[in-house]
């Protein structure tokens, strides 16, 4: 008779037909969020909240920030660790730690933000040719895999391969319970666009003119042009100007400062912000005023797509 | 909110104010002409209802 405690630690080995298995990635987002039970239920669920987590603030706690699809992959996981006896035994002792490197196309800019994230201890969410989206579970909530990244690129091209406009990015996983024994999928259907899911520009909101309570307000993407910004006036000024901008002093910025009426300035190519004559008089000279603008949800709502305006602090 | 000849006009430009203070406030985004044509969209004057004349019965036959 042979006593084992194998039953108490081990599962049985069958398996079920069609089960998922990682395909060739295809992108990943960076998301250290949660999806909820509730909103993983169904694929369509699922990939509408990883929709709507785009489409936040970059502040927001539940931000996904997505990177463009991969253009190459090669694997960087750490081998195994081996140990052996003098008499021919071998094992292996502890699993190394998975990570890859892909490159994918991307500016100067796009370098620069991607940088941002370098070291960082982040969640991603892996999203293979499949179709399938990749992460890992923590009591009911899906979240992605803790990994580090690093981006590298901006090198001249020497021509002797494709190497203009590409950014790699190194990928650690910092956990191998994660990302193998406790990994889980989420499949799409076509009816979901992994393309819904945009990464969004930053547009400062930056102070130009002020003539006692009335400011010029400028929108400009910063980018990596010495000779300048980005003006997005042209394309979306009416638009984000029919929205609605909130403005605030004090502590926090937390006491309400009303604004009349935003306006665009066709001739500087600006918004002309009125904040209200009396409590702007009221306020002692070099206050600071924190000009909010519309989230990136309304904006999106409003066809102003793919921008998250960043507040402007003013002064008096 | 109400957006006017391309100038969004927030509540606090013209709830309790009136038309010369209105205009006088937002004179630098629109003429006098078109401030006045906004603050009558914005905060429109209201109608005096004519009162109706009804008969009182006074109780003589």
């Amino acid at each position: 008779m042979a006593y084992s405690l194998c039953g108490t630690s081990v599962d049985n080995l069958g398996q079920q037909e069609c089960d998922k298995a990682k395909g060739v990635l295809n992108r990943i987002a960076i998301d250290n969020g949660v999806v909820g039970e509730a909103d993983y239920a169904t694929p369509a669920l699922f990939h509408a909240e990883l929709t709507e987590k785009s489409k936040l603030s970059k502040s927001a706690t539940e931000k996904l920030f997505i990177l463009p699809e991969v253009q190459e992959i090669s694997d960087a996981s750490e081998a195994n660790k081996e140990g052996s006896l003098n008499l021919g035994f071998k094992a292996t002792l502890m699993e190394g730690k998975p990570g890859y490197k892909f490159k994918f196309f991307g500016g100067a800019d796009l370098l620069k933000r991607c940088k941002t994230f370098d070291n960082q201890t982040v969640r991603i969410r892996e999203y293979d040719a499949n179709g399938v989206w990749w992460g890992t579970k923590v009591g009911t909530d899906s979240k992605g895999y803790q990994a580090k990244l690093f981006f590298t690129g901006g090198k001249v091209a020497t021509g002797q391969n494709v190497e203009e406009g590409v950014i790699e990015c190194t990928v650690s996983i910092l956990s191998t319970t994660e990302y193998f024994t406790n990994s889980y999928w989420v499949e799409t259907t076509s009816a979901e666009n992994v393309g819904d899911i945009t990464p969004l520009l930053d547009v400062q909101l930056t102070y130009i003119s002020k003539a006692s309570n009335v400011y010029k307000v400028g929108m400009y993407i910063n980018g990596s042009n010495q000779t300048g910004p980005y003006n997005i006036f042209d394309e979306a000024g009416s638009a984000i100007a029919a929205l609605t901008f909130t403005a605030g002093t004090g502590t926090n910025y937390g006491t309400s400062l009303a604004i009349t009426s935003v306006a665009v300035d066709n001739s500087l190519k600006c918004l002309t912000v009125t904040f209200d004559s009396t409590a702007f008089t009221a306020l002692a000279g070099g206050t600071a005023i924190k000009l909010i603008p519309p989230t990136p949800a309304t904006l999106d709502a409003a066809d102003v797509t793919e921008t998250e305006l960043l507040y402007v602090i003013l002064t008096k | 909110m109400k957006v006017i000849n391309g100038v969004t006009f927030y509540p606090a430009a013209y709830e309790g104010k009136t038309e010369a203070e209105f205009i006088e406030h937002e004179s630098h985004n629109l003429s006098k002409d078109e401030l006045k044509k906004a603050f009558a969209i914005l905060s429109p004057k209201k109608k005096d209802i004519p009162m109706k004349k009804v008969p009182v019965d006074t109780g003589e036959a």
